[in-house]
């Protein structure tokens, strides 16, 4: 167990180099560059500036600087903000980013856990096809939709809440509730099907011949089984998370990750860029690697080679 | 037939229907039948007989919907089940009714140790403390032959064979000591050797514990050695119901007698064909007017098309739902005499 | 007797599980609904056009200061800021919304569903790094991987992209045909000569395919340098080329490539797992063992045998990839105006929602409608195919 963890940590780190090299040749594939922006540089600067950063080198030195400076976790300063390294630049944003995602999630989960179940037992109930039918029509919405709608609805018509900007708990509600929306939506429906199926199974039966009261079996035979989708939804839900907070910040205007990772793209801000994905890509592999051990813990039955 | 005080169960008219897609599954239809303290009852019948459903009725396991339990009364000590509240049918479960079930793979929580599987039901009924319950798990555990259940009680079932995790499953049955055990297909999953083990062992502990026992299978040969009396389903329905012996010798039902011929016999082994009763299991969601078993019967005539057979007795014990049930009883008869005779 | 011979006939799995899917009425609805969806996309325009005039880029030229009116006899979705007629404009983003949706999708079942079955099939080492190499792909932001998609081939640069095209699609054509090639003459050598003769040419072979092997590795290192020398590809493209497309036209079509290409991850997954679990069931051992050769037990035997799932998640994948394409619209890099997708007119609406709440009504139920017919024919189809999981 412990030797299969620390393997897939020792993985972990190349996969993630790998995928910083890819993104630096995407953006170096990609037209035009930070200095064929808005304003015209003249000719003798833009060389200077060139020899500074090393972009009048070939292409394989400045990808063995850019690598050798990578695998020392330091991305060098942005180029946009000038004089702020592109560590400060993610601490500085991450925060607002985590907090919406994290409690997202956890509402999503709450919120997905509770009606799935609930409509698995009470199959073809009004609570089923009613809370199913709210779960479907979320999968169907947009998010840049649904925010919009809620902050027309509860800061415009019903002054409850601010419609944008950070600050407060009350601030939180709207985008979290915007963004995780569709994950309640999915984890709902995902928790219905795999309980069903888990409700069916013959051990279920055991466990009722027993005499356990519904509530046992529920929560101590049916449970463990019925969320082993959810919990391989995680990691699909994380890297669409990252997605959903772009739009989020967006609508909510967050000063977040995800709008500094859009804004760079659009400026092509090398170093935020490559901070960026290669911070974003660690989590997601990292991620990954809890998702199957703890599939482990949930089903004895996996072993851990 | 009159309340039996020696009766532990007493299942009269009980009829479970299902509603599937395809239309009312009447998977039992009206069936009776007693058991008395201390007895083995066999029912047997083919898949789709109703057999299953007739056990799961009595644990008030039907899953509604699909299922219900229509009509009829399931008198266990004396208490209807079918009128009791779940709470009052849970107090039962597991304590005083316990059941096997067929499939040995399936049937134990594969992500729960099997100690908690084993002790959950002790301390539910018994009230066992952790400790308690752990102890009489392990001891439980010996009863069954496993040999180091002091190791074994922590594994989990993916560690265990099909015939040591059925042990476990009657160790788990066993527990609370019930006076009714049902045994649904308990060793059809198993190898063949493992299937005479498992049945030995279900033999010794009901002989120790004197629990009554509803075997439930598919194969007579199981349920010959085992069992006081037979049940015959067929299509939901009672086809014969005899003492075993009776039932071996003088079968009164033309379906029962295609089902002891089916048996293979070493002892007459002659390299003649195995018998084999000819067509399939009706689907009982469309059943003829008459006969269900008329398609396939050898004596068929018209009436057994037409019109649904009377449930004859033949004696005390001894009854048979068929048209001719009476001559059919007379043939084994015969038949018995001359293979004595010869 | 005719009777039940013709039901034996027509009790195939598939027919059974269509038979099923019809009892379904969510999702007959839903086909119902996608059906006649699909047809308005594709004769509404023209139908409108023929009818009223109005085209989804019609700009009317009355000099009303607002412009924007509420549903009405002759515009009865209303009309845009512009005075566009909406209901010309959301049939005409319909055809885009339910093009990106399918030909995304198919591109996504292509990719997705070989690469899955070969890695699944392969198994062991070559399974495992053809799974790490997904699992780096899904690390890397598919935003980044489109945006340098549209930034590379988009625009000016397509008719680029155009002409490559036939180079890769040959170039990569000639090197499978070669590898191919080269292991057939090295299997009939082996076995024709299993003596030194045959040990030599084997040899030899190994040899060969090395050489190959480095010349592809030595063209892709040269074409890359090409690239990342000059500081960009892009602009060099362009100017070889010269020549514009038209923007609008290409830049979609790029979407769809690009959406497909994002999306193959997850069904290559699914794929995967159901080839892993079908590949050590006794009718694949009986293809391998009356030598039936890998690539048609992969794509005789395996895939259609795990094709329930992969129809599942393709109807999924569907909805998916039109939310993806409504919200890199409303980052500015899906379609592009004067097209306009379901996406784009949504968000058009957000943007005037209190003022002109027709504006997203319109645009956003209709898409709601048909994700949600979408969704529900995808949960008929795994009911229909898996009958164990059927509601009773």
């Amino acid at each position: 167990m412990l030797t299969f963890i620390i393997r897939r940590l020792l993985i972990v780190i190349p996969m993630a180099l790998l995928v910083v090299t890819v993104t630096w040749v995407l953006i170096r594939i990609a037209p035009g560059n930070f200095y064929s922006g808005e304003k015209k540089i003249p000719a003798a600067i833009e060389a200077n500036i060139r020899k500074k950063y090393g972009l009048d080198q070939p292409w394989y030195t400045q990808y063995g600087m850019m690598m050798s400076n990578v695998i020392r976790g330091d991305f060098g300063d942005s180029l946009k903000y000038q004089g702020q390294s592109v560590n400060e630049i993610i601490i500085r944003h991450l925060p607002y980013s985590a907090t919406i995602g994290v409690l997202a999630y956890l509402l999503a989960l709450l919120v997905g856990l509770s009606a799935g179940t609930i409509a698995a037992l009470k199959q073809n109930s009004l609570f089923d096809y009613g809370s199913m039918s709210i779960a479907m029509l979320g999968l169907s919405v947009p998010n840049f939709v649904l925010g919009p709608v809620l902050i027309l609805i509860f800061a415009f018509w019903v002054y409850v809440l601010p419609p944008a900007r950070w600050g407060g708990i009350s601030a939180l509600v709207l985008p979290v509730i915007t963004l995780g929306a569709i994950y309640a939506a999915y984890i709902a429906r995902l928790t219905r099907a795999g309980m069903l199926e888990v409700l069916r199974s013959d051990y279920i039966r055991t466990a009722r011949a027993k005499g356990l009261d519904e509530r046992t079996v529920l929560f101590r035979h049916a449970f463990r089984g019925g969320i082993v989708p959810v919990v391989s939804f995680t990691g699909p839900a994380l890297a669409g998370l990252l997605a959903g907070t772009v739009v989020v910040e967006r609508v909510f205007a967050i000063p977040g990750l995800g709008n500094i990772f859009i804004q760079a793209v659009q400026n092509r801000d090398e170093p935020l860029i490559l901070g960026i994905v290669a911070f974003i890509s660690i989590m997601i592999l990292v991620f990954n690697l809890l998702v199957d051990i703890s599939y482990g813990f949930i089903d004895p039955r996996i072993r851990f080679e | 037939m009159t309340v039996n005080n020696d009766a532990i169960l007493s299942v009269r008219n009980l009829k479970t229907y299902f509603q599937t897609e395809d239309g009312l599954v009447r998977a039992v239809d009206g069936i009776s039948f007693e058991l008395k303290k201390g007895e083995t009852i066999g029912i047997v019948g083919e898949s789709g007989s109703g057999k299953s459903a007739t056990s799961l009725s009595i644990m008030r396991l039907i899953q509604e919907p699909p299922g219900k339990i229509v009509d009829g009364t399931i008198d266990f000590d004396g208490v209807d089940i079918l009128k009791l509240p779940l709470d009052e049918v849970r107090k039962i479960r597991g304590k005083r009714i316990a059941m096997i079930f067929q499939d040995p793979m399936t049937s134990l929580n594969p992500f729960l140790k099997i100690s908690t599987q084993l002790m959950e039901v002790t301390r539910l009924h018994l009230d066992h403390t952790k400790r308690q319950a752990y102890e009489h798990a392990v001891r439980m555990l010996k009863t069954v032959g496993i040999s180091d259940a002091e190791q074994r009680i922590n594994n989990y079932p993916h560690e265990f064979s099909g015939g040591m995790r059925q042990r476990v499953m009657i160790a788990m049955a066993l527990s609370c000591d019930p006076e009714l055990l049902i045994a649904d297909e308990p060793t059809t999953a198993l190898d063949v050797t493992i299937q005479a083990q498992i049945l030995e062992l279900i033999k010794d502990l009901k002989a120790r514990m004197r629990t009554s026992v509803v075997l439930i299978t598919h194969d007579l040969g199981v349920v010959a050695g085992m069992t006081d009396k037979i049940i015959v389903m067929y299509a939901g329905r009672v086809f014969e119901q005899a003492p075993t012996r009776e039932l071996f010798a003088m079968p009164a039902n033309p379906y029962t007698r295609g089902l002891l011929r089916s048996v293979p016999d070493p002892a007459h082994e002659d390299g003649t064909e195995l018998y084999q009763i000819p067509g399939l299991p009706p689907d009982v969601a469309q059943l003829p007017a008459g006969c269900p078993f008329a398609e396939r019967c050898e004596r068929a005539e018209d009436i057994c098309r037409r019109d649904f057979p009377p449930f004859v007795q033949i004696n005390a014990e001894h009854h048979s739902l068929c048209h001719f049930a009476l001559e059919v009883h007379e043939g084994s008869q015969k038949e018995a005499l001359v293979e004595v005779s010869a | 007797m005719d009777q039940s011979i013709e039901d034996i006939k027509g009790a195939s799995p598939w027919h059974d599980a269509w038979k099923r899917l019809l009892k379904n009425s969510l999702a007959v609805f839903g086909l119902i609904v996608l059906i006649v969806m699909i047809l308005a996309v594709i004769v509404g325009p023209s139908i409108i056009e023929w009818t009223t005039g109005y085209t989804y880029d019609l700009v009317p030229s009355q000099h009303d200061l607002v412009k924007a009116m509420p549903p009405s006899i002759s515009h009865p979705f209303g009309t845009d800021d512009l005075g566009r007629d909406l209901l010309a404009r959301v049939l005409q983003g319909g055809r885009i919304s339910l093009m990106v949706g399918i030909i995304s999708t198919f591109v996504s079942l292509v990719v997705g569903v070989s690469y899955g079955a070969i890695a699944g099939y392969l198994g062991g080492k070559m399974d495992n790094l053809m799974m790490r190499i997904v699992d780096i792909i899904y690390a890397i932001p598919y935003m980044l991987i489109v945006i340098v998609l549209l930034a590379v081939f988009g625009g000016p640069n397509t008719k680029a992209l155009v002409t490559w095209i036939p180079q890769i699609v040959a170039g990569s054509l000639l090197l499978i045909l070669g590898i191919l090639l080269a292991v057939r003459i090295y299997r009939k050598i082996v076995t024709r000569f299993s003596s030194t003769a045959g040990l030599a040419a084997q040899y030899l072979l190994k040899g060969l395919l090395i050489v190959i092997l480095a010349a592809t590795l030595f063209g892709i290192i040269y074409f890359s340098s090409i690239a990342l020398g000059s500081t960009s590809l892009g602009p060099s493209l362009a100017n070889w080329y010269g020549t514009n497309l038209s923007q609008g036209v290409s830049q979609i079509f790029l979407l769809f490539f690009a959406l497909g290409l994002v999306s193959w991850l997850t069904m290559a997954r699914v794929v995967r797992g159901q080839i892993l679990s079908l590949k050590n069931q006794e009718f694949v051992i009986a293809a391998k063992a009356t030598g039936v050769s890998p690539f048609m037990i992969i794509f005789r035997h395996l895939i259609p045998n795990a094709l329930g799932p992969v129809i599942v998640y393709a109807t999924l994948t569907v909805p998916a990839v039109m939310l993806t394409e409504a919200f890199l619209s409303y980052l500015g890099l899906g379609v592009q105006a004067p097209y306009a997708s379901w996406g784009s007119l949504s968000l058009d609406g957000v943007k005037n929602l209190a003022i002109f709440p027709w504006q997203l009504i319109f645009p956003g139920v209709t898409m709601a409608l048909t994700l949600f017919s979408l969704n529900f024919l995808g949960d008929g189809i795994r009911d229909a195919l898996d009958p164990q999981t059927r509601k009773f």
